[in-house]
């Protein structure tokens, strides 16, 4: 049997089998408006994302429901030319893996049949920049007060954010990109997360955090995306901060003390000055006492931004990994936001929640990292080969 | 009532207040917020200084501050300036200033004038895990000569 062959045969099981759930879900769901209507499912095993193109991939996409960010510590002594051949090596994986197409020595070739809209994006650190003698576009993000970072989820000299609708395509694709990396860098950090699986919810819908709050309300849209994120260059940049959620506190808040701290209603996502989800926060707004609608220290009100230019495209995925042993879990959100300029974009309202924000009292950063992500490259080209050839 | 304008209002609660977390706003009857600096904060008490002398009328302070475990703690209470040196209240359009119910639990403060001291408004509100209970309420007024910049301790 061939590669190919092998590839149909699964791909048209998973269509009969998906079929079946998504019958079954549009009989169940009835009235549940957030559920797309039956279709939608049919395809998510063999849905490509285009890996060539000006711009990386896995930045102004849907995001997948699946993602591995992991973060690799260059070998000492590896200058520009082990860069270049690293590089190389990982864009053909990243070029055929997202295609459905097995990387070189794939051991495992059948898992990469179905790449279910599967994402890899580089990020080049600091560190990456140092080694090539280069100057970096980034920096290491000033210290914020509220920060207890750990040195197992920060720093990092390479990126790749791997995003797929399926984790077994995710791991597969982990697995074949840290052998290929391996002679170059060691990792120095995988942080794995997740958001609702495809069809659950239609696509334009905001999803809930693991706090229960709608996360990315406030994100660029269409066109206002490219003023947000990319430069003309098609570069961009990607800060990630691993937030430890205090979610067994956070439980004990009433709804109205989280909407409090939010500023957003927790069913609907509506601000308290507003009705609706999208319905633009108005900090004048008065309520019947005369209190501000909005509370001054609420974590919309904080993070707010009206100038296009200085929007943050949210991209997070939850984690939840084991409690411990007295069932405290031990979960939050895996941060990512794109801008063109972290400093310009992300600096400030990171400061201004640091300085003060309600949902401090819930959330904890203790991951950090930043990388500049280089433009996509043409079919036989390779990422950061205008930097490095 | 109180037979002469306060200059400040002070709210003392049981608990420390964090000024980050802290806002009192002091409004007339037509909801227009009487202009007033952020909040001054001393332990327990937060304290605004108004940005202009009340007229006769009715008024509403309302707060809202947060808990050391987070729970936000707001309400509200009215109270009347009836200075017969000042021209009456124009009376509003509806039944006069009515009390707002506290957004949280618990009852509203009932201000009582003690007619001692200079100063301004002072209301006493306990608060602990999110239950907010009024143990005392103290109006104290200036005579309207010279309003006095702060509020005495």
């Amino acid at each position: 049997m061939t590669i190919l062959s092998r590839r149909r045969l699964l791909t048209g099981g998973a269509v009969a089998g998906l079929g079946a759930v998504a019958g079954a879900g549009a009989v169940a769901a009835g009235a549940e408006p957030a559920t797309l209507p039956g279709a939608g499912t049919a395809d998510v095993g063999t849905a490509t994302v285009a890996f060539h193109g000006p711009r990386q991939a896995g930045v102004a996409e849907d995001p997948p429901a699946h993602a591995a960010f992991a973060a690799f510590t260059l070998a000492p002594g590896t200058d520009r030319a082990a860069l270049a051949r690293m590089l190389r090596l990982l864009t053909d994986d990243a070029a055929r893996l997202t295609q459905g197409v097995p990387a070189l020595g794939d051991t495992d070739a059948p898992l990469a049949a179905l790449p279910a809209r599967l994402t890899v994006t580089a990020g080049f650190g600091p560190g990456l920049y140092a080694a090539a003698g280069l100057p970096s576009p980034v920096a290491d993000l000033p210290a914020f007060t509220i920060d207890r970072l750990e040195k197992r989820w920060s720093g990092g000299d390479l990126l790749l954010q791997i995003c797929a609708d399926d984790p077994l395509t995710v791991a597969h694709t982990q697995r074949m990109l840290i052998k290929d990396a391996r002679p170059f860098a060691a990792v120095r950090w995988v942080q794995q997360g997740f958001r609702r699986s495809p069809g659950v919810q239609a696509s334009d819908h905001t999803q809930r955090n693991v706090l229960g709050q709608l996360d990315g309300t406030a994100n660029p849209r269409g066109s206002l995306i490219d003023t947000a994120v990319w430069n003309p260059d098609g570069s961009t940049t990607l800060v990630v901060r691993r937030i430890r959620a205090e979610i067994e506190k956070w439980d004990i808040l009433s709804v109205t003390d989280k909407e409090n701290a939010v500023g957003r209603r927790m069913m609907s996502g509506a601000p308290l000055s507003g009705a609706a989800e999208h319905d633009e926060p108005d900090f004048t707004t008065l309520d019947a006492s005369g209190l501000p609608a909005m509370p001054d220290f609420a974590h919309v009100t904080r993070a707010h931004v009206t100038d296009p230019a200085l929007k943050i495209l949210r991209r997070p995925y939850n984690y939840d990994a084991a409690p411990d042993a007295a069932g405290n879990p031990d979960a939050g959100l895996i941060f990512a936001s794109y801008q063109r300029d972290i400093a310009r974009q992300y600096v400030p309202i990171q400061q201004r929640l640091a300085d003060k924000d309600l949902l401090n009292e819930w959330i904890t950063p203790i991951g950090s990292a930043v990388f500049a992500v280089p433009p996509g490259c043409a079919p036989g080209g390779w990422i950061g080969e205008q930097l490095l050839s | 009532m109180l037979t002469s304008a306060p200059a400040t209002v002070t709210l003392r609660f049981s608990e420390r207040l964090n000024p980050d977390f802290t806002t009192i706003v002091v409004s007339d009857t037509a909801r227009q917020p009487v202009p007033a600096a952020r909040p001054a904060v001393d332990g327990g008490a937060g304290t605004i200084t108004l940005g202009r002398a009340l007229g006769n009328g009715g008024y509403t302070v309302a707060y809202r501050v947060v808990s050391t475990d987070g729970h936000t703690v707001q309400g509200s209470y009215t109270f009347t300036v009836a200075d017969p040196a000042l021209p009456a209240a124009v009376p509003p359009a509806s039944a006069g200033p009515a009390a707002v119910p506290p957004a949280s639990a618990g009852p509203a403060a009932v201000p009582a004038a003690d007619g001692t001291g200079p100063g301004g408004l002072i209301l006493k509100i306990l608060f602990a895990a999110g239950l907010l209970v009024v143990i005392a309420a103290v109006v104290r007024y200036a005579r309207r000569a010279k309003l006095p910049k702060e509020s005495p301790r």
